[in-house]
């Protein structure tokens, strides 16, 4: 993508008030992440200490998002949890692409072969109900964090390498293409000097768009018990844990659960306008 | 290529793929770090009869055999059994298998409904406040986590207002008082068709929460799928010739427009329905309904694994099935691919 | 000869993602009663426009104002309800691409009943017996197996067909044909043109011919306006416009045609059109004119008479003005 491209984007991004939204909340959970300990009125608690005298106190000025069972500060906790969230998110989306951008550029360089093997893999993958599959690998490998992002990304990758090989093919048959091959090239240098380069941004911006639904599929497996193990402060695990003192202490899972929606809905709030922008089929709209 | 021809290679290729769903599931399935015998051999097992499981459940052979076995009693219909209830898999399967159908239904219903009429009303009234509010309302409704937000609902309805049921399917005492006669196995369908008044009011009213909560994931994508196949036909020159001949706009948006953005809206309704598969996993554990993500979240958490591989391979097929017929549905309505 | 529709000092604006685009900057034409008018110019120049502006079927980001007297009523002023009796009605459209014009997933007979359905008030049958009346008399007489089949299953030809067919039924008083033979071949052209002059004929009727094409004008039209980014520059008879063009853009037009008579040189307009979001000020073509003096750049000129049957907006040709040679 070129230089003056980002910027045009960008500033669609801003003019709209929902992409702008959701920008702020995003920037937002970086901060919070970033600098928890420092933000967090709590911090130990955040990290696990329990404080058993303060059990399931409801919100207050003291703790402005009550406390869990353990006494420990909710506020303190969502505000740790960003971290948890961010990592996987970042994880998970660039491990799928790890695995699936190499495969897609050589299903669709390739061709032959290669390529019917990689798609027909594919599509067996994809042919597994989403989430099944990670709940599958996860309960193979054990319960935690790193165990629930490889299960996520390896759901994950396909779509990446459907992406990339339709962009592949249609990149070898420009010129530029042609003409380095016809200058005896390596294949090798052909993919990295010519067919990446072009290729990437649809696929990066996909992967940014996806961060959202990692954070979404991510929380799904904490709040089953696959995924971070207290005392971590995670938000689906959070909710997991206040499921049954919901009726009488609402707080508890609450707040952490308002969390994970709000920083998803923002990925899908920018994400939306980028879709609209990027795809060709609605792009004349802005035209 | 013709109908029947693309049909049959459709369906040796959904073959194929559960197939290889099957060769998966069992593969990563044994890797489990567990102990099955134990297991099923119930509490404070003696070695013998942990040996006794393992020749049963044909522990000892090697994986590869195991396989087989398995794949022969796939064959006949048989799921194995399974480790945590003793029941066999697909007894248990079927049982729990209605229950899901049922909230699916309700559930999709009420989704394709709402994301029609919404995502053609904002295509029409494209950049209104109204469509503004509609696209903030899709974008939640695919941000929300199903579990996080059943137990919001729950708070509200429940707690709260005091309208409708905490959880469950039906309310055991009614049950009792009013018999029902299950014929399908879907208690709204079969108590409707009986007259049992009672059973039917308390079935629908059990429903809404989970249906409404397993809906919002669907109801998102339909709205802005619709929409955004709605403002693309609307641009279109057919569309300019009806409305140079003064159809009306009524007529336009719902008759020939309608029709051509429904057929790659089908698309996510394929999607949507193979979310709900997998979202009632999350809802049925919160709303305690009796179904097939409840029986598999069990199953996981147990290390079941003949009830996990049977009820990965029930959704996967199902899955593959649905996608099928949704292709299928899209060449009927599409002249030009049907040739 | 009577006025059947008159256009006067038509304005029309775009709000874009850029800015406003001055799409029609005064568009002054009248059309009398059956008479085939010509409306040439280069793409973009706002001529497609002209003819949705007159059924009002702009996107809603356009701002139109003037007038547009149809049969004594101004269309501008007329509600949504009351346009919807006009279209289709009294003035006809056919378009520039039949196949992407009727809509892929409908049967020919649903989408001619339904329109004929809706100002004749009929039933089912009767008017299924007028589509095919009208299937005929547009030269198509398989009649049973066009109503039945899609429109991807026909030619390009007969879809044009098709729509000139819809076009017809309710005998309207005005046909706009948007450049009706541009996506068919050479020898279907000839076709579809005669035919929509002998239709005329038959019904009396009047045609807005909008093209690109000067040869489709000489061989089709009575009177021709010519048109430059969204002003219309010069209006003559037929014969008058290609013997005796005045404005220096109809010359560069005329200039441009192949001719194989005679062998002179082509010579293609110097400059490219402007941008409307930004359009020249004074005349919008001076920047290309080989003939522009200060005043072109100042003031706009207005489209006045110069002989009985021929009118020109030209300072060259106002009082201000002289002759070119």
């Amino acid at each position: 993508m070129k230089k003056e491209e980002i910027i045009r984007v960008m500033k669609i991004l801003v003019r709209n008030k929902l992409s702008l939204l959701g920008l702020i909340i995003i920037i937002g959970l970086v901060i919070t992440a970033l600098f928890a300990p420092w933000l967090a009125p709590y911090p130990e608690q955040a990290k696990g200490e329990p404080n058993l005298e303060e059990k399931l106190q409801p919100p207050s000025s003291k703790h402005w998002f009550g406390t869990d069972y353990m006494g420990r500060d909710v506020l303190s906790r969502v505000i740790y949890g960003a971290r948890i969230s961010l990592i996987v998110a970042v994880a998970v989306v660039s491990l799928g692409l790890l695995i699936g951008v190499p495969l897609g550029l050589l299903a669709g360089f390739k061709g032959g072969a290669v390529d019917i093997i990689i798609m027909r893999i594919t599509d067996i993958f994809l042919s597994f109900p989403p989430l099944l599959l990670a709940l599958l690998i996860s309960v193979t490998l054990g319960r935690g964090l790193e165990n629930a992002i490889i299960a996520l990304a390896v759901s994950w990758w396909p779509w990446y390498t459907r992406l990339i090989r339709g962009m592949a093919i249609s990149i070898k048959e420009k010129p530029y293409v042609e003409v380095a091959k016809s200058l005896g090239i390596s294949n090798w240098k052909i993919i990295a000097r010519h067919i990446l380069p072009n290729a990437i941004s649809p696929v990066i911006v996909q992967g940014t768009m996806d961060m959202g639904s990692a954070i979404l599929e991510a929380s799904a497996l904490s709040f089953l018990g696959l995924g971070v193990q207290p005392p971590t402060a995670d938000w689906g695990l959070m909710v997991s844990q206040g499921k049954d003192y919901l009726l009488n202490f609402w707080w508890y899972p609450t707040f952490p659960g308002l969390a994970i929606f709000i920083t998803v809905v923002a990925f899908n709030l920018v994400g939306d306008t980028l879709r609209e922008i990027l795809d060709p089929r609605l792009r004349r709209r802005f035209l | 290529m013709k109908l029947w021809e693309y049909i049959i290679y459709r369906l040796i290729l959904a073959f194929v793929v559960i197939f290889f769903v099957i060769v998966i599931v069992f593969f990563v399935s044994h890797v489990i770090p567990s102990n099955p015998a134990a297991l099923w051999a119930g509490a404070h097992p003696t070695p013998e009869e942990i040996e006794k499981a393992k020749e049963m459940l044909h522990l000892n052979d090697p994986l590869i055999v195991q396989f087989y076995y398995y794949l022969s009693d796939l064959l006949h219909g048989d799921l194995g059994v399974s480790i945590r209830t003793h029941n066999p898999v697909l007894e248990d399967i079927s049982k729990a298998f209605t229950a899901t159908l049922e909230l699916i239904i309700v559930a999709e219903f009420f989704a394709i409904i709402v994301g029609i009429a919404l995502g053609v009303y904002s295509a029409v009234k494209k950049n209104s406040w109204v469509d503004n509010l509609s696209r903030l309302f899709a974008i939640s409704g695919v941000s929300l986590p199903a579990f996080w937000f059943g137990m919001i609902l729950q708070l509200l309805f429940f707690k709260q207002l005091g309208w409708l049921p905490l959880s469950g399917r039906v309310d055991t005492v009614v049950m009792l008082e009013h018999p029902l006669h299950v014929i399908t196995g879907l208690y709204i369908f079969d108590s409707l068709i009986t007259g049992n008044w009672a059973v039917f009011k308390n079935a629908i009213w059990h429903i809404i929460l989970p249906a409404a909560t397993l809906a919002m994931y669907p109801v998102g994508l339909i709205t802005r799928q619709v929409r955004s196949m709605m403002i693309e036909v609307l641009q279109e020159n057919y569309i300019r010739t009806a409305r140079a001949y003064g159809v009306p706009n009524w007529k336009i948006y719902m008759k020939y427009a309608l029709k051509n953005a429904i057929a790659p809206a089908l698309i996510v309704v394929g999607l949507s329905l193979a979310y709900t598969l997998v979202g009632a996993f999350l809802v049925e554990i919160i709303f305690n309904w009796p179904g097939l993500g409840r029986y598999a979240t069990y199953a996981i958490l147990s290390m079941d694994y003949p009830a996990i591989i049977g009820v990965v391979i029930i959704a996967a097929s199902a899955y593959v099935f649905i996608n099928l017929i949704v292709d299928l549905i899209q060449m009927y309505l599409d002249p030009r691919i049907r040739v | 000869m009577s006025v059947l529709l008159s256009i006067e000092d038509l304005h029309l604006n775009f709000r874009t993602f850029w800015g406003t685009a001055y799409v029609l900057d005064g568009v002054n034409l009248k059309i009398n009663r059956d008479e085939v008018f010509g409306l040439v110019g280069e793409t973009g120049c706002g001529k497609s426009v002209t003819s949705m502006s007159i059924l009002r079927l702009l996107p809603s980001n356009a701002e139109l104002s003037g007038k547009i007297i149809f049969e004594g009523k101004n269309l501008l002023e007329l509600s949504e309800k009351e346009m919807r009796e006009i279209r289709g009605k009294k003035i006809s459209m056919i378009f520039q691409d039949p196949m992407s014009s009727l809509n892929p997933l409908f049967k020919i007979k649903t989408q001619m009943v339904d329109i004929i359905q809706l100002h004749h008030h009929i039933d089912k049958e009767e008017a299924l017996k007028k589509a095919k009346e009208l299937l005929k008399a547009v030269n198509l007489p398989d009649t049973h197996r066009i109503l039945e089949s899609y429109p991807h299953q026909l030619s390009g030809g007969m879809r044009q067909r098709i729509m000139i067919a819809m076009a017809l039924s309710f005998e309207p008083s005005l046909l706009i044909a948007d450049e009706p033979t541009t996506a068919l071949d050479v020898t279907i052209q000839k076709q579809i043109l005669n035919l929509i002059l002998e239709l005329k004929e038959k019904y009396h009727f009047s045609v807005l011919l909008i093209t690109h094409d000067l040869g489709v004008v000489a061989e089709t039209c009575d009177r021709v306006g010519v048109m430059y980014a969204g002003n219309i520059v010069e209006v003559a008879d037929v014969h008058e416009l290609f013997e005796n063009p005045k404005h220096p853009y109809t010359q560069g037009l005329l200039a441009a045609i192949p001719d194989p008579r005679y062998k002179k040189p082509l010579k293609p307009l110097r400059g490219n059109v402007p941008s409307l979001l930004n359009p020249p000020k004074g005349c919008r073509f001076h920047p290309r004119c080989d003939y522009a003096k200060p005043i072109c750049k100042e003031k706009k000129p207005q489209l006045i008479s110069y002989s009985e049957n021929h009118a020109v907006a030209c300072h060259l040709f106002s009082s201000q003005g002289g002759d070119i040679e």
